[in-house]
């Protein structure tokens, strides 16, 4: 047997040699540039979910709610230059339909008509959905004024009205965003 | 003649290119197209999401702006519903709208002054109910403008001759 035949039967009787440091630093680099490309998406997932801040809209809608209808109470109805608080007063110690008429109409149909012109003039031409209701007596409970579905997110406003001592009602407005 | 043989297997025994190195050479060009991409997509995407957070905020800012224009024209002095030394929330006497937007159009240094509080805007007063009219009070448009700002809100019109309240609205639109 040669010199060479020796030496190759040597070596395969020989352990395996360990592994190689560099496949492990190989390995060991591909980790770290998985976990960077892990942490970059998250990142990127978190910025781009994350949903745009809507604070300004929110207080506009707010302010615009509360001003309407402190607006809308004080404006002069052509029922003998009464505003439509009055015309609410009114309407709200009555039954539907059956309060003092003025014009050919009672006070809750005037004032529902004059509220409505108001509401579609301003919030519905502003491409805004809106809901208007009123609670404590079932004549001004009748009146309500809504446009688009308003089952989301809303902003608006509730505020009480005295009828006459120890009778109030709540007004309410909201801005819908669905 | 031995020893050109010997010179001649010198040579052959040492190529002229290693293969491992070249293989060597490859890896660490291919690591380094690698790495160059990812940093250039990565930094593509960041850069990306700066210049779009910076608008997001750009917006947010002038929409602040425009709504505070128009907080600031719903209580002007010049134009609210006194009586005895009380203001009425949310009103304009109509008489004194007439009569400042008159004065803003014709007189140079008023227009001086109120752009100095609105900078550049357009004021519009709507009346709604009952009737139907609309009153400048002050308009400053930009030759240019990249976007428009429109900001409204209802208000209140007193009539003192009638001594009457009417239902309209107030309209800014902020160019920005």
């Amino acid at each position: 047997m040669s010199k060479l035949g020796f030496a190759s039967i040597y070596e395969g009787l020989q352990p395996p040699a360990p592994r190689a440091p560099r496949g492990q630093m190989e390995i060991f680099g591909l980790v770290i540039i998985v976990i960077l490309l892990a942490i970059g998406l998250l990142f990127a997932i978190v910025v781009l979910s994350k949903p745009p801040s809507q604070e300004t809209q929110r207080v506009k809608e707010s302010v615009q709610a509360a001003n309407f209808l402190n607006t809308m109470f004080s404006t002069t109805s052509a029922c003998d230059q009464r505003t439509v608080r009055e015309l609410i007063q009114d309407c709200a110690v009555s039954n539907y339909g059956e309060a003092t008429r003025c014009n050919g109409e009672d006070t809750c149909k005037t004032a529902e008509k004059m509220i409505t012109t108001m509401l579609t003039q301003t919030l519905g031409k502003w491409g805004k959905q809106y809901k208007f209701y009123m609670n404590g007596t079932p004549s001004v409970e009748q009146m309500e004024i809504q446009k688009g579905q308003c089952k989301g997110e809303r902003e608006g406003t509730t505020r009480p009205e005295k009828i006459r001592p120890g009778m109030d009602i709540s007004v309410t407005l909201q801005i819908c965003r669905d | 003649m031995r020893l050109r043989k010997s010179y001649q297997r010198g040579l052959n025994a040492r190529p002229l290119m290693n293969p491992r190195g070249q293989v060597k050479m490859f890896e660490t060009i291919a690591v380094l197209i690698v790495f160059f991409f990812l940093l250039f997509t990565g930094s593509i995407f960041y850069f990306g999401a700066q210049k779009s957070s910076l608008q997001k905020e750009k917006t947010a800012a002038s929409e602040k702006y425009a709504f505070q224009i128009v907080q600031k024209s719903l209580y002007m002095p010049e134009l609210d519903c006194s009586f005895l030394v009380t203001q009425k929330d949310n009103c304009i006497d109509k008489i004194k709208l007439t009569k400042l937007g008159q004065l803003i159009t014709t007189n140079e240094k008023a227009q001086e002054d109120y752009y100095n509080e609105f900078g550049y805007a357009t004021i519009t007063v709507n009346e709604i109910y009952p009737g139907q009219t609309t009153q400048t009070i002050y308009n400053n448009t930009p030759t240019e403008y990249s976007g428009k700002l429109a900001s409204q809100n209802p208000i209140l019109l007193y009539d003192a001759l009638q001594n009457e309240y009417a239902f309209g609205t107030i309209e800014v639109n902020v160019y920005v």
